[in-house]
Parts: structure tokens; sequence; C-alpha cells
């Protein structure tokens, strides 16, 4: 009976201590936000400080996740042209010595043999190993084997086969003790103690969503779980003995919980930080979501409920302590803490080196049985038993592997001779030396260390036809202005994007039709809000997370609606009664069984609806819900009410309250009661000494008691009391935006993108949001810069900011003129349809109407091109016509069957920042992100350096996330959307329980097995002068992190000799690449070709 | 009693007022967007559209035994990031007022 230690006493410095270790141990998961707005973040974002080949390593080891994609995928690469031999051998070319050696015949250089082995997998395992070899095969096999043996002998360092793969000093910063017993002696318990937080978790974090919720969840996670679980008989189940009086034990604090755990595993503090990263990235779905909730503040869930890390380690580290400590005493003798296990491991290394063998399933069948055997004895574990055995199986592997060797090594060499088709026969014909040197070469360049290469050479080649592209356009265009076919002319209106990667395919095909122009911005238009909209009850933030907010905007029915807004309300009203009561009468434990009877046939009809006739049925229910509630024109609350004109609002409103109780309660109608006698009632209720006096019982008819009761009714429930009103006086003025304000926002907006003269007479602000049914990855399509919202509210805020006289005058002396005849427009680009809807018409000005339709029809044409474009990519079948485009992309966004409406920003690998005139006739098939920007305007560099701090880092979050997804779609993706199942409103698991997913479901990312995102870095390639851009990421760790660690590559065109320059670490901006004189976009001659307007360029 | 000035990445602001507040002091206060030279170089002030990557500096006035918590406290993340720590003595004129009940 193991004796019960009593927790100990800690100081608060050694517990604020531990708050510290856990906070830096977090570091490595990334936040998971929810995915009402699904954020596109890097999975390694905690590693960002690492290089790139460095930090997925060490995601590897933390997750599980590969680095790369497999080696084959790159082959098929290679065959299909995307990646070119001389790429690979450029990438190679820092591993190859000067040397060369004679292989059966043929001189190769260290650099071909290493380019060979990736090319033809020379070294990767051989698929049959050991049996269905082909008869001749086999017999060259041994052979070459033979010949291997006598000629070259056994390398030395083959005969040593390691105990361990690292010393047992290492153990607490590579594995959990409970991983640690997992694989010694078998047992699972990391999957149990998986399991279990997993239900913990998902029901302590549950939003709404389950009928029968985690009781006493106020009293913290770890308060809850530790009052629940003394009663949760599976802790008995699990191997747990005595778990209710060993809970009741535990400390109140989870700090000094986890540090209790700590102490008993005898964990040394240097090792605490890694330890207790290993146990946080054993699920980072949930612990990326508790890291999230733990840094809101004002999050009404979090408030009630809290949790946070040191909360789930608390838990977590008191089932492992148990488990590793039952499972310890049991099977090993020893206690369960690290210092006995060290001790084990030291003392009996063969005996420890033969379990690890015999659980994963690497001995030879004797003695496997031997040691079951061993294993299966009811006394105490024999170590010197293990120990004897073990040091004879070493033995008996240490031959193996020398023969293995052997094998491998005859195979290599075969594999290679038939890659270079050359006759096996000749292979004995090489000197010893040179094929000592040849496996060297081989062996010192393994499989796992292709990745990288393969990386490398996969983006040169696509870079580089990328930067070719961008030159050939930019020369046309040169040639274009230089020739003088361009007059400055007045666009016929100028479109501002979104810099989101779809942007780009309407952006071309709108400017095709002629006569517009087109910029790129952060969809949130500089403006960042709490929108509030019309039937919510809440405000969410549009801006990227990068960003709080200050300004709250809400969107109130137009004066001339303001009845059907009363209708509206009243309907959504009574609409949520009737959805509560749905949901009630669906969970209670009774109702179900008469309700299937009395309700099934009418939820019949829009499970056949949707199903089968999407279409049809929901233009029928959008029908019926605009008979039902007809939508109201809405604006935006875009100016700030000054403390006079909310104080008039408030007193109006309680006027009108005490009215109506007034006629209700006492009959008074009419003259009676006059505008001065609903002011004194009002004053009285506030609490104002100059109220009704005397004059008290006389004016309302009732009892003196009553009509306290009546005021006291008032204060209470109306609210019509000074705090009340200073409350709602709050709230009114904290909306909207002070003039200067929004001259600021509109300045900044402006001036991002070099808009600052030659204003067309419509701009439009196009924000961009996407439709889709029963898809829990809805917001995923949204804008991310809007923080997985729609854009449309920021697309009003700055156009009616924009259109105000008292801006535009701020702006005037500020050096912007905004012609009195430009209107700004706002409308939202579906990019799932690719429809354009413009709102707010009604503020457009008459002069304007032929602008407004001109645009309009310009606008749903270009749509139908960039339809067909995107359906294409969607695999539409059979040559579709441009009207079944744009039906079918309409089915995609109403069928809820659908698991891929749209290929959304999969496939995206460029970032722009520069002129529209460097892009514009170069065909980027939606792979590029399009920031407007003109160096001539930014001399400062503080332009330059707002966009690359933020949309930058926003598109390398869109970026990584999709390479991580497409690389690893088990382990950073989140598997195949068919399996998913929505818990808590927060998030997916895969089946009944599973980690919360993290990612990019398969739909998105991959085409069947195959990758659809072709998985690289991102490339940035800014138009400004490169001794701004290196001032900008000398100014900023956080753009040293990104372009030093190789997480994003930078190409700088530099304006002032039209030259690409690469931007390299150490040496600083290297001009052009290979192509060096085709990067020149100044230099004409010789490209005489280029300067007549050609077909667009497509970008590779 | 004693002050306290903190600085810390923007990004580690949730964690230093969330150290603060179980410490028990009774309130601090916050300027944004800080900038200033460190042993890893200049550091930027104010971004337009990105809170995270600027320095925040807290400053609080505790009682002389809720210092060595917040010393532990900030320790190991002063180990492994950019920011620096310092205490001063001061006098106040409502003592009761920064004592935590």
């Amino acid at each position: 009976m193991m004796t019960m230690q009593e927790p100990q006493r800690f100081t608060d410095a050694q517990r604020m201590e531990l708050r510290s270790y856990v906070e830096l141990a977090g570091e490595v998961i990334s936040q998971y936000w929810p995915m009402r707005t699904f954020i596109h973040h890097n999975p390694l974002h905690g590693l960002e400080s690492l290089p790139f080949d460095q930090a997925v390593q060490r995601g590897a080891l933390l997750f599980g996740g590969k680095e790369y994609l497999d080696n084959e995928t790159f082959r098929r690469y290679v065959t299909s042209g995307r990646i070119r031999t001389e790429d690979l051998k450029a990438a190679l070319e820092p591993l190859a010595v000067d040397k060369a050696v004679d292989f059966a015949g043929r001189v190769m250089s260290h650099l071909d043999v290493l380019c060979s082995s990736m090319i033809h997998g020379i070294t990767e395992p051989y698929p049959h190993r050991g049996d269905a070899v082909q008869d001749d095969d086999a017999r060259t096999f041994s052979r070459i084997a033979a010949w291997l043996q006598t000629t070259v002998g056994i390398p030395d360092m083959v005969s040593y086969t390691p105990l361990t793969l690292w010393p047992s000093l290492e153990l607490p910063s590579r594995d959990t003790l409970g991983t640690w017993c997992d694989q010694t002696v078998g047992t699972s318990i990391i999957e149990t103690i998986n399991r279990e937080m997993v239900k913990w978790c998902s029901v302590f974090l549950d939003e709404g969503e389950t009928s029968w919720s985690m009781p006493h969840r106020d009293q913290t996670f770890y308060g809850a779980w530790t009052f629940l679980a003394q009663h949760d008989v599976t802790l008995r189940l699990v191997g747990i003995r005595d778990a209710p009086k060993k809970i009741r034990a535990l400390p109140e604090r989870p700090e000094d919980a986890v540090l209790d755990s700590l102490t008993r595993l005898r964990i040394p503090k240097r090792a605490w930080e890694e330890y207790l990263s290993l146990h946080l990235a054993a699920m980072p779905g949930w612990t990326g979501y508790i890291k999230w909730r733990a840094h809101q503040s004002g999050y009404p869930w979090q408030q009630q409920f809290p949790i946070d890390l040191v909360k789930y380690l608390a838990v977590r580290l008191f089932y492992e302590r148990e488990l590793v400590e039952a499972t310890c005493r049991d099977r090993l003798g020893i206690a369960g803490n690290y210092d006995d296990i060290r001790a084990y491991m030291d003392n009996y290394p063969h005996g420890y080196w033969l379990r690890r063998e015999w659980i994963a399933g690497r001995l030879p069948k004797p003695a496997a049985k031997q040691a079951q055997r061993l294993s299966r004895s009811d006394q105490k574990p024999d170590h010197l038993a293990w120990e004897e055995l073990g040091r004879q199986q070493y033995g008996v592997r240490v031959d193996q592997d020398v023969r293995d060797w052997l094998e491998r090594a005859a195979q290599y060499l075969l594999h290679l001779a038939r890659a270079l088709s050359v006759d096996p026969a000749a292979i004995e014909s090489t000197s010893p030396s040179d094929v000592r040197t040849l496996l060297n070469w081989l062996a010192g360049f393994p499989v796992s260390q292709h990745g990288p290469r393969w990386l490398e050479a996969f983006e040169s080649n696509h870079r580089r036809q990328a930067l070719n592209d961008l030159a050939a356009g930019a020369r046309a265009v040169a040639a274009r202005t230089s020739s003088g076919d361009e007059a400055q002319s007045r666009a016929l209106a100028q479109i501002v994007f979104c810099i989101d990667v779809r942007s780009e395919v309407f952006r071309r095909h709108l400017e095709h039709r002629g006569g517009y122009e087109t910029l790129g911005l952060a969809g949130f238009f500089g403006v960042p809000l709490d929108y509030q909209p019309f039937s919510a009850h809440h405000a969410v933030s549009h801006c990227p997370v990068l960003l709080k907010p200050k300004n709250q905007v809400r969107e109130v029915p137009r004066s001339y609606h303001g009845v059907l807004a009363q209708r509206h309300k009243t309907a959504a009203q009574l609409s949520k009664a009737a959805h509560t009561l749905l949901h009630d009468l669906k969970e209670n434990v009774i109702t179900p069984y008469v309700m299937v009877e009395a309700l099934g046939w009418f939820f019949g009809l829009p499970l056949l609806g949707k199903t089968l006739l999407p279409r049809w049925y929901h233009t029928t229910s959008r029908w019926l819900k605009q008979l039902l509630m007809p939508s109201v024109a809405t604006t935006l609350t875009v100016d700030k009410i000054t403390p006079e004109e909310a104080e008039e609002m408030i007193a109006a409103k309680q006027h009108a309250l005490i009215r109506e109780l007034g006629r209700e309660r006492f009959g008074l109608a009419g003259a009676a009661l006059s505008p001065a006698l609903l002011e004194k009632i009002r004053r009285k209720a506030i609490g104002h000494a100059d109220g009704i006096s005397g004059e008290a019982t006389n004016t309302l008819p009732c009892t003196p008691e009553a009509e306290e009761a009546f005021y006291q009714e008032l204060r209470e429930r109306h609210r019509i009391s000074p705090r009340g009103i200073s409350d709602r006086l709050e709230r009114l003025t904290q909306t909207g935006f002070s003039v200067t304000e929004q001259a600021y926002f509109v300045e900044a907006a402006l001036r991002l993108m070099g808009l600052t003269s030659n204003f067309a007479r419509v701009i439009l602000f196009c924000a961009h949001g996407s439709t889709s049914q029963n898809n829990p990855y809805e917001s995923a399509l949204d804008c991310g810069a809007c923080g997985g919202n729609q854009g449309l509210p920021n697309a009003r805020i700055i156009a009616a900011m924009a259109n105000k006289s008292a801006v535009r005058e701020l702006l005037l002396a500020r050096g912007i003129k905004i012609p009195s005849d430009a209107h700004f427009l706002a409308a939202q680009h579906d990019t799932t349809t690719d429809r354009v809807r413009i709102i707010d018409m009604e503020d457009v000005p008459a002069t304007h109407r032929k602008d407004l339709t001109r645009l309009m029809t310009d606008l749903e044409e270009a749509g139908i091109p960039t339809a067909l474009e995107r359906g294409l990519a969607l695999g539409m079948p059979t040559g579709p016509i441009e009207k079944t485009a744009r039906q079918l992309a309409s089915r995609r966004s109403d069928d809820w069957a659908e698991t891929r409406p749209e290929w959304g920003l999969s496939g995206n690998s460029l970032m722009v920042i520069g002129p529209r005139a460097l892009t514009q006739t170069v065909n980027m098939r939606g792979r590029a992100f399009l920031h407007s920007y003109d160096s001539r305007q930014d001399a400062s560099g503080k332009l330059l350096e707002t966009i690359m701090t933020a949309p930058l880092v926003v598109a390398q979050w869109i970026n990584m996330e999709h390479y991580f997804s497409t690389v690893d779609n088990e382990v950073y993706g989140s598997g195949s959307k068919i399996y998913h199942n929505v818990v808590g409103r927060i998030g997916v698991m895969t089946g009944a329980y599973s980690d919360l997913r993290i990612g990019l479901p398969a739909q998105t990312v991959l085409n069947g097995r195959t990758p659809y995102h072709e998985p690289m870095r991102l490339l940035t390639v800014i138009e400004a002068p490169r001794d701004r851009i290196g001032a900008i990421i000398d100014r900023h760790s956080l753009l040293q992190q990104l372009f030093h660690h190789g997480w994003v590559g930078l190409v700088a065109l530099d304006p002032r000799d039209r030259m690409f320059y690469h931007y390299d670490r150490i040496a600083g901006w290297r001009r052009g690449g290979q192509d060096d004189d085709r990067l020149n976009v100044a230099s004409d001659e010789g490209n005489q070709d280029h300067s007549s307007g050609r077909a667009p360029e497509v970008c590779h | 009693m004693k002050e306290i000035k903190i600085i810390v990445q923007g990004e580690h602001l949730k964690f230093a007022t969330d150290l603060l507040d179980r410490v028990g002091a009774t309130g601090y206060t916050i300027i944004n967007n800080v900038s200033g030279k460190g042993h890893h170089g200049f550091h930027e002030g104010h971004l337009l559209f990105n809170d995270t990557s600027s320095q925040v500096m807290i400053f609080t006035v505790v009682p002389e035994e809720k210092v060595e918590p917040i010393l532990a406290g900030l320790g190991p993340l002063f180990n492994k990031h950019s920011g620096t720590m310092f205490v001063t003595d001061t006098a106040v004129s409502r003592r009761e007022h920064f004592i935590a009940k």
C-alpha cells in the first residue's frame, strides 16, 4: 500500500514562478479561435523564433506532424515539370564536396549522387524487403552483398548499434513519464489521459450546445473537476486506486497541485518548461482553445467559468502521476518518479532496451516469446533475467544490423545502377574505395534530409516564373506609358478590393471590361470596429486579430422604415421564442416521443427540399422570409453623438415610456399627460429634488403607496435612475467616430493605397464574404482581415465617412483633394457565387445614376468569367457555358451536402505590394495577395511599415496554415469533413471524441489524396527602394524573425533602377536570379516582342 | 511601499496584469506603444494595425512583501523574452488604498 504524502505548502513566489513556466511552456501551442470566427493561423506560430527547418523538426517532435510533403509527391512534381533538376542541384550545391567517384564505369560527382538519391529515391526503404523480390533480382542482390562483404568490408560505425537513442538525463525534455511507460511496458497511459482530458474539457468548455451542462463550472475548471471526479468511477477503472481519497487530499489551488505533481514525479526544475510543453502538445486543439480563452478579457463564458493552462495541467498531471506510479510499481517494481526511472535505465540498460524492442515489435519471434514469459511472472519483475536476455538479444541484433547494412548497401547500388541505366554486372568493377565513398555519401544524406531541398527547389521554380512574369508584365506597361498611349485620363470608377487571393481573379476580369482601375487594401479598409448588426445583441470585432477596436458601430433601421423595423423586431422575438421552444422540446426527456409523430412530417419538407432541390428550396425560403420578416433598410451609426444629444435622446425615450405606463396603469390620457408633467415624473424618478413636491398626490390618481411603487418600478425595471442613465449615456457616446477620427481613418486608407489624387467619379469599396450551407468552416471562407467575418460593415463605414463634406474639408487641409463629384460606395463580393452587391444605394446622388447603372452591369458581367475560371478549378462537368458556370456556383453555395463550396485561399503563394501597374497584365490565377502601395508617396516608409507589420503578417498566417494543413492533414489539419462533429459551438472533433481539430479540412487543401494547394512559403514582392525596406526590417524583430528565419521570402523591385533584388539574411540584397537580364524591367533592348501589348502572361 | 515598473512585449501584457491581479495588487496603470532600446536593439512604438508587436509599460504600487512573488513570476519570462522590471521605494498618501483586503 502506497503511503500518501502530505501535499506540501508552497509560497506565493513559487506559485507565481510556476505560472511563468506554464506561460512559457504554452508558447509552443498556437492559439485556437472559436470557429464562429475562424482565424487562419500558423500552427507553429510559437516556434517562429526558430529557423523554418528547425521549427518544423521541433514540430515533428512535439506534435508528430510531418515537416514536408512526402518525397514521392515531390518526385511526381519532377515528372510533371513543376520541379526542375537544375533547381534541385542548386539547392544541393551547399552540401556537395568537390569530389567524384567512378561507379560502374560512370563518373559521378558528389552533387550527381545526391541529386540521383533524391530524384530516384535510392535510399528510400525498399518496398519488398526480403520477401517478394524477383528471382534474378534476388540473385544479383546476394551476389553484390557478398562482393561487398569481401571487397569493401564493414565500416566501423555499422557495428555499433546504440542501446538508447539519447542519455537518460534527457528524458524529461524528450518524453513525458507517461510516454516512457507506454513505450517500455506497453501500457496506454497517454491515450487514457487524453481521453479523460477530452471528456472534461469538452463538457467544461461547452458554450450552450449541450442540454445537460456540467455543474459547478463556476468553481473554475480545477474546482469543478475536484468536485466531480471524486464520484467518477472511470478513475478506478483505469487503475487509480483510492481515487476519491486522493482527490480530496489535493490542494485547493491549481498551482499547488501542479507543483505537487512535479515534485512527486521528481522532474528537475531545469526541465519543467519542456516537460510541461510536452504535456500541452499532446492535444494542441484543446490547449490552443484554452490558451485563447485565458487571453480574453470580457469574454462572458470565461468570466463565468474560468479556465487556463495551469488548471488544465493540474488535472492532467494528477492523472499522469497516479497512472505512472501504479504502472511502475506493478510492472517494474520501482517508484513512479524520474529519479527511480533513471536509475532503472542506467542500472539495467540491456533489460530496458529489450523491453522497448519487445513492445515495439522489433524482436524476433523466439525472443518475443521469452520476453512474454518473463513479463507474465506473478512475482516481482526479475530485472536480472531481463538484463541477461537483453544482453544476449543485443548481440543478436548487432549481427543482424550488419547483415541488414549489407543488404541495404546492395539495394542502393542496384537501384543507382538501374537509375543510371547501367548494367548491374558492372557494379563489381567499381573500386572498393569508390564504393566506400559512394555509400558514405548516400548514408550521409538520408531520406529525412531530402525535404528542405525539395521545398527549396519547388519554390525556386515557381518564384522564378512568377518574377519573370511580373518583369514581362511591368515592361509591357512601361512600354505603353512611355509610348504615350495612356493619357492621364479619369477612370470610369475605382474599385478597392481586399488583398484576398480570390479578388485577383475578379479584378482581372473587371479591368478587362475597360476603363476601370482596381486597388487592393486589407479587407477591413483600415477601420477597426466593433459591429452590432440590427437584430443582434452583441457586437463582434471586425478587424485583424492583431488589433482591438476602440469604436463601436451599430446597424440601425433607416428612419423611413421605422414601423417596419418594429414589426421586424416583434417577428424576430417570436421567431426566437419559437426556436427556444423547439430546442427545449427536443432536449427534454419525454417530449421527443410525442413530437416526432406530431411534427416529423413538417421537418421532412426542408430535408427533402435541401437535399433534392436545393436551389428551389432556398429561393422559396428566402421569399417566405421576405414575406414574413421583410428586410429592413439600415444604415450605420457613423457619427458620434454629442453628450447633449445623447441626453436628449434618452430623455425622449423615457418620456415615451412614462406616457405608455401612465396610460396603461392610471388611465391617464391626452392633455393630462403634458410634457411638463412627464418631465417632472422623470426627474422625480431620477431623484432630483425639483420634482413634484406638494402636487404629488394630485397628479397621479392613486394612493401614495401605489405612487411610490410606481416610482420604484420606474427606477428598477425601466432604469430611469442616475445609474441607468449614465450607463445608457456611456453606451450611446461610445458608438461612432468623431469627425477627426473619421478623417484620420480615411486618410490612412487612401495613403496606404497611394490613392491621393485623380479620383474617379465613383469609388467603390468592395468587401467580401461567402455563402455556404451546413459548413462549420464557413467563416474560414470569409475575410481574414475582418477577423473571420464578412467585410461589408467596414466598407459601408469608410464609404460613409469619405462622403462627408466635413471629412473632405479636413482631408483637403492635409493635402488630399477629393473632387466634389467623386462619390464613395460600398459593396460585398460573394466569393462563392461571384456576385457583387452594392449597398446603401439610397445615398447615391442623382447625378451618379448613370455611373451606378454602368458599374452594376459591368460587375454583373465580370462575375461570369470569374465564376467560369473558378468553376474550372473546381472541376466542373463537361465544358461549361458561361451561364452554367454561374448556376453551378450558386448550386455549390446552396447545397448542404457540398463539402467544397469553393477552393477558398488554396493555392496562395505570392504577395505583391506595389502599384497595380506591376501586376496588371499578369494572370496570377488567384494565387496572389495584392496590396496597392505607391512608394513615391511614402518617403518616410511609415506606410510600408504599416503594410509589412499587419497585412503581410496575416498573409503569412494564411500561407502557413495552408502549408501545414496540406503537408500533414491529420496532425496540423482537421482531417475529412465527413467525420466532423461540432462540439460546444466552438469547434469540431473527429468522431465521438478526439482532440479539438485545428487547421483546414482535407477538402479545402487536398483533391482526394493529392495536394491541391502547393505547399510553399510566401514570396513577398515589394516595389520600393531596398534600403527603405531594409530599414523597416531592422526596426522590427517581428519582421526579422519572418525574413531571417526563412518563413517568408522577400524580393524588392527597386524603382530607382527597375531591378529585382532578393533579400538574403547574410548577404543582404542580391541582384536578380539566374535569368539576370530577363529580370531587368527597365531595359527594352532585345525584348522587342514584349513592348507591344501582348496577351496576359500566365503566372505559374 | 514599493513601486514596480514593468516593460514587456505587447503579447505578454495579459500575463503580466494577470500576475499582478493574482499577487494582490489593487491596481495598475498601463501605457501602450512604448518605444525604446534594449539588448535586442531598438524597439519601435506605435504601429497602426498591430497592437501585439509593440512594448507596453505597466506600473503599480504594492506593499513590500508582494515584490518577491512578482519578481518570481516575471523571472522566467525575462530569461526568454525582452523586457525589464524596476523596483523603487515610494511613498503614498493613502496606504490602505494599495493594500488588498
